[in-house]
């Protein structure tokens, strides 16, 4: 026992130390920030895409899994709340399907990515309040023609 | 005109103006009763012919069918003509014969060839009530006011006489003969393929001279803005095989494929514009025709 907070200390002690001097980033040297958040966004929009498939699987061809819905319309708001934040500037290089109109039209991608995210925002609510799925469906719909809006503009069909 | 007068002068225009519409002064729609049937058809076909991607800017404000899409290709980017009743930039001062021969023989009012970027090697096989409802639509639509880009096209191609010879290779007006022993929906969706959707134009490699590869109809191809347009026979490996027809209708109608990732790009404007406004049964007939295709394994080449 007093071994293991010893070891816990010596941990403790050596990330301070290495907080301290600057050292807190990963141990590789090369720059991988802009990498690192592409991996991130396409797990998000994957994620995404997994909830959308669950959330039509129990909407539109009713799926026995209703009580689940909640879990899937909340992570939908969620990961919509700032998707302009996944896109920064230098974000546009090697396996990516984003274009560059992202960047070079920032007011309309953030106008479509809030339409978006309304959208997504009043599926979830009427899921709350118990809707049925025939009430559900046009909600639905507007977040799915949301997305599709937004892959029209600013995505690569690859 | 004295500053009194404006009143009675705007309510008479406002009077005139919801005559001359029919009051109370809206373009025909799907939910519009008072549309004539073959109207109501036109407006429908117009979708499923896919008109309204090319014929209308990609502007949110862009008005409806006064053209302006950039469609790119092989030979330089052209842009869908107004076809509006505008009888100076639309299509106002034609005949249905004209409209006819556009859409069976790809000529205009004067006899000289349109670019086959216009699918009239779909249309013409379009069935005659069909092209006459579609001409009755038109004619409702509100006419606009909007000048013909002109396309920019390489030199070789801006030859028009150049298209004659493009015909002769790869163009025969022929009408849809239904399949006698397939069943109603087949027929219904080979028809909505071949004469209307023209999804064989994008979804098809093309010969050097732009006509589509023999034994590769459907097969998937690379376009000319890098997208892909993917094998759409039902291969396992290559094609649709692996999705369910369940998932095939729901992508026609709102663009989900079975990982629920969303279509984008050209097929997002496709569904958007087009497919998301059929009729279920339209929907599955076009499902029941692909599915029953011969499966064409065909991996389309990477971007150069």
């Amino acid at each position: 026992m007093h071994r293991m907070l010893m070891n816990a200390r010596n941990v403790l002690v050596g990330s301070a130390m290495a907080l301290a001097l600057g050292l807190s980033g990963p141990v590789y040297s090369f720059d991988d920030g802009a990498e690192v958040t592409i991996d991130y966004r396409q797990g998000l929009m994957r994620a995404l895409g997994g909830n959308m498939s669950s959330t039509a699987a129990i909407v539109v061809d009713g799926a026995d899994f209703r009580d689940n819905l909640l879990v899937h319309t909340r992570y939908i708001v969620d990961a919509t709340r700032d998707i302009p934040a996944l896109f920064p500037e230098g974000s546009d290089f090697g396996e990516t399907d984003a274009l560059m109109s992202i960047w070079e039209d920032p007011e309309r991608f953030e106008e479509l990515s809030r339409e978006n995210h309304e959208a997504a925002v009043a599926l979830h609510e009427a899921v709350e309040q118990g809707d049925d799925a025939a009430a559900l469906m046009p909600r639905f719909r507007n977040v799915g023609e949301s997305c599709r809006a937004c892959h029209e503009d600013f995505r690569r069909t690859d | 005109m004295g500053r009194g007068r404006w009143p009675i002068a705007a309510a008479l225009l406002a009077l005139c103006a919801a005559l001359y519409v029919g009051l109370p002064g809206v373009a025909p729609s799907f939910a519009d009763d008072r549309a004539s049937e073959p109207v109501r058809e036109g407006e429908y076909l117009l979708r499923a012919g896919g008109c309204v991607s090319c014929h209308t800017g990609k502007e949110d404000d862009a008005p409806f069918l006064a053209g302006g899409r950039a469609i790119d290709s092989p030979f330089g980017t052209f842009y869908g003509p107004n076809i509006t009743p505008d009888p100076e930039t639309g299509i106002g001062g034609w005949s249905e014969r004209d409209f006819e021969r556009a859409l069976r023989h790809g000529r205009n009012p004067s006899g000289s060839h349109y670019y086959p970027a216009f699918p009239y090697t779909t249309y013409s096989r379009m069935r005659s009530e069909d092209v006459a409802a579609l001409w009755a639509y038109l004619q409702t639509v509100e006419p606009v006011q909007r000048e013909n880009r002109p396309h920019e096209l390489d030199w070789f191609a801006r030859f028009r006489p150049g298209i004659a010879v493009w015909k002769f290779l790869h163009f025969r007006p022929e009408a849809f003969e239904p399949d006698a022993d397939a069943d109603d929906e087949w027929n219904r969706g080979a028809y909505l393929s071949s004469a209307l959707a023209h999804c064989a134009e994008c979804h098809s490699p093309r010969t050097r001279t732009g006509g589509i590869k023999p034994g590769l109809r459907y097969a998937g191809a690379r376009m000319a803005g890098g997208d892909i347009a993917p094998n759409i026979t039902p291969d396992r490996e290559t094609g649709i095989g692996s999705w369910s027809g369940r998932h095939l209708m729901r992508y026609l109608d709102l663009g989900m494929d079975p990982d629920g990732d969303f279509a984008g790009s050209a097929m997002g404007d496709v569904i958007s514009e087009g497919t998301s406004f059929l009729t279920d049964s339209d929907r599955r007939a076009l499902v029941v025709y692909f599915r029953s295709l011969e499966p064409i394994r065909h991996e389309v080449p990477p971007a150069d």
